[in-house]
């Protein structure tokens, strides 16, 4: 039987970005979309559920931990099986492709850049994300749809059980899409990864999500299944809702 | 006296007092006075009794109906105590809020509001202490202009200023008690901040004992970049700054001294001096003016570039792998350059003054080099390891504290240059009393 991956219950987060309460329950494998109009709260999200944000009050349990509860290192082995690719920023400038790539996994391992280059799965990742030509260049002279990409290889690198995705669709032309499809399909069939993804409105994401799940004005609205266009909707309603 | 807008006008035409102001200042502008029973004593109203806008003001001695009245009876020793009484309510708040935080990991919270309520206890004693020291004075009777204009010639060059700047400055004029709570505040404010970012390296050094050996080959490889960036890189300037300033020195000295007949004082008094006093001090500012400014503004740069979300969403801890390492390398680039720019001091200094004729025979490359002790170069370490410590724990705080806008880069490295230079001053006060007392 299948445990759940993330579970959050009530949690809300106050601060500059607050939250919720939310309730959401994503299993070990499941692939999870989480639509919403910009502002609605999605980058929040997964702010909280890659531990940069704390949460507040409610309960957020990461493969059954109770986040609030742990202490610094099995937090931190739990947080570690977590990965994210963010939209905007994330680069590490004045680093190489390959630092920005290794850099956590050398990090976590304690050891050089240079000794995990000779890595398969490095290999791999650069063919599958078109890097290699740009490997020695630092990040300055990168456009947007490679730093991007950049990105998704660093967080696939660290071979994570939870994906999170801040808008996928960004920075990720269709030629990159299906092979990013194609390498998130291995994934989870081999190691029954997690993901989720958020999306403006989920029509152009790379890949097939189980199940969507909607925010709106910084909560996740319980039955939503798609939100209507934006010029169309009313203020405060989603379809689906009841 | 009341404006019109402290009173409302009764029903009857009897003055009902709104309490506008707070209890502490309220007795500046009436001028009313307790008594020590409680009552207001009122003695600059006439009897009791005042007038505004033609009508007739009831105070508390006007019998038994004025007590529901006049809200205000409260005298100046009840407002200032219950003043003092709220304030050390909100520094206790302040404290015990604090305590929670611990309990959540927020131990920088903690040690800022802790400094918080220290600031705030100091600034409510020195009020007190003012206040009890002035009021002799605020038992005559005088309106508001004329208290304005004896406080005006008390401190007439910066009353204003204090005014403006002094907490709280609402309706209250320039008294001798804001000027020290002013001055308390600007006391303070830096020295609370220097404080709190010398609990920078406590967190880092915590951080690195949770990490254990996680990221510690990255760790010091930032450190030894550090370490190039601050001592190895701008080493020729820091060089040519050192020998220009040596052999000023030793031109000037040796231009007053060889007069009096003290020449051959010279080396034992320069060495010293150069070594010791002159070269970490000078030395120092250039290092906050170059690599505190740069620490900060690069830390500030990561914030909102989000490379340090970045950095923290892939469990690289940004205390133990980027502000350890800058501590570290700082401090130990720090001591470095003070004793190799000290030496370069000396030895180019005396070699370059010696090509001017004004030049005491005396000083020379050996006979300088001779009053070196391994004391004045441990001391001259000892300074610009602390330097480099204090510069960056306050550029890395400052620096962290940058949240989401670039201006605030600028603030942050302008703060982080004013308290590393003030930090760098009384460092090296503390080390010449130091050597003093030895």
């Amino acid at each position: 039987m299948r445990g759940a991956a993330l579970e959050l219950q009530h949690v809300s987060v106050m601060g500059d970005r607050p939250l919720g309460p939310i309730d959401l329950s994503v299993g070990e494998g499941d692939a999870v979309v989480v639509l919403g109009l910009p502002g609605a709260g999605k980058t929040s999200l997964l702010r909280l559920l890659c531990g940069l944000d704390f949460p507040s009050a409610g309960t957020f349990k990461l493969f059954g931990g109770s986040v609030e509860t742990l202490g610094y290192f099995r937090l931190r082995a739990l947080f570690d099986r977590v990965a994210v690719v963010f939209d905007r920023g994330g680069i590490w400038a004045n680093r190489t492709v390959v630092e920005n790539i290794v850099l956590p996994m050398a990090y976590r391992l304690n050891r050089s850049v240079v000794s995990l280059v000779t890595d398969p799965r490095f290999d791999m990742l650069l063919e599958a994300f078109e890097l290699r030509q740009a490997c020695d260049a630092t990040t300055m002279s990168l456009d947007e749809s490679e730093k991007r990409r950049i990105l998704w290889a660093r967080a696939l690198y660290t071979n994570p059980d939870v994906l999170l995705v801040d808008e996928a669709q960004n920075g990720i032309s269709r030629a990159h899409a299906r092979s990013i499809a194609q390498l998130l399909a291995d994934e989870r069939r081999k190691r029954n990864m997690t993901i989720v993804y958020t999306d403006a409105d989920g029509r152009i994401a790379p890949f097939e999500a189980d199940r969507p799940v909607v925010m709106h004005e910084r909560r996740l609205i319980p039955g939503a299944v798609r939100l209507p266009e934006a010029s169309q909707a009313a203020p405060g309603t989603v379809e689906g809702c009841p | 006296m009341f404006d019109r807008r402290d009173v409302e006008i009764g029903r009857d035409g009897v003055g009902e007092i709104k309490c506008i102001l707070h209890p502490v200042f309220a007795h500046h502008r009436a001028g009313a006075r307790p008594s020590k029973n409680g009552k207001a004593r009122n003695a600059g109203l006439g009897g009791g009794h005042n007038r505004v806008g033609g009508r007739r003001l009831e105070t508390i001695e006007d019998g038994a109906k004025a007590p529901q009245r006049v809200p205000v009876g409260v005298g100046r020793d009840f407002g200032e105590r219950r003043y003092t009484r709220l304030k050390l309510f909100f520094c206790c708040r302040f404290a015990l809020v604090g305590a929670v935080r611990a309990g959540r990991h927020e131990a920088r919270s903690v040690l800022n509001q802790a400094l918080g309520a220290g600031a705030f206890l100091v600034h409510v004693l020195a009020k007190g202490i003012a206040l009890g020291s002035d009021g002799k004075g605020r038992r005559e009777n005088r309106n508001q202009k004329s208290a304005e204009d004896e406080h005006g010639s008390e401190i007439p060059i910066c009353g204003e200023l204090i005014k403006a700047v002094s907490w709280p400055s609402r309706g209250d004029s320039a008294t001798v008690a804001n000027v020290l709570a002013a001055l308390g505040r600007f006391v303070l404010r830096p020295l609370g901040d220097t404080l709190a970012a010398l609990a920078v390296p406590y967190f880092a050094l915590k951080a690195r004992a949770l990490e254990g050996r996680r990221g510690l080959g990255l760790s010091l490889r930032v450190a030894l970049q550090q370490v190039y960036f601050t001592a190895v890189e701008p080493l020729p300037v820091f060089a040519f700054i050192s020998v220009v300033v040596g052999a000023v020195l030793l031109l000037i000295a040796s231009a007053l001294m060889q007069p009096q007949g003290l020449a051959p004082q010279l080396p034992a008094l320069m060495t010293p001096a150069i070594v010791r006093e002159v070269i970490p001090l000078l030395l120092g500012l250039v290092l906050v003016a170059r690599t505190g400014t740069a620490v900060t503004t690069e830390i500030g740069t990561l914030r909102i570039t989000h490379e340090l979300d970045a950095l923290e969403a892939a469990r690289m801890n940004i205390d133990a792998y980027v502000v350890l390492p800058r501590v570290i390398g700082l401090t130990v680039a720090g001591a470095a350059l003070m004793v190799l720019s000290g030496l370069a001091a000396l030895v180019g200094g005396a070699m370059f003054a010696s090509l001017s004729p004004h030049i005491a025979r005396v000083v020379t490359v050996p006979a300088l080099l001779a009053q070196l002790t391994t004391r004045a170069l441990v001391t001259t370490a000892a300074k610009g390891a602390t330097f480099g410590f204090l510069v960056a724990c306050i550029a890395c705080r400052h620096g962290l504290a940058v949240k989401n806008s670039s201006r605030e880069i600028a603030v942050a490295g302008g703060r982080a240059t004013l308290q590393s230079t003030l930090a760098c001053f009384v460092v090296d006060a503390l080390f010449i009393l130091g050597d003093l007392d030895s």
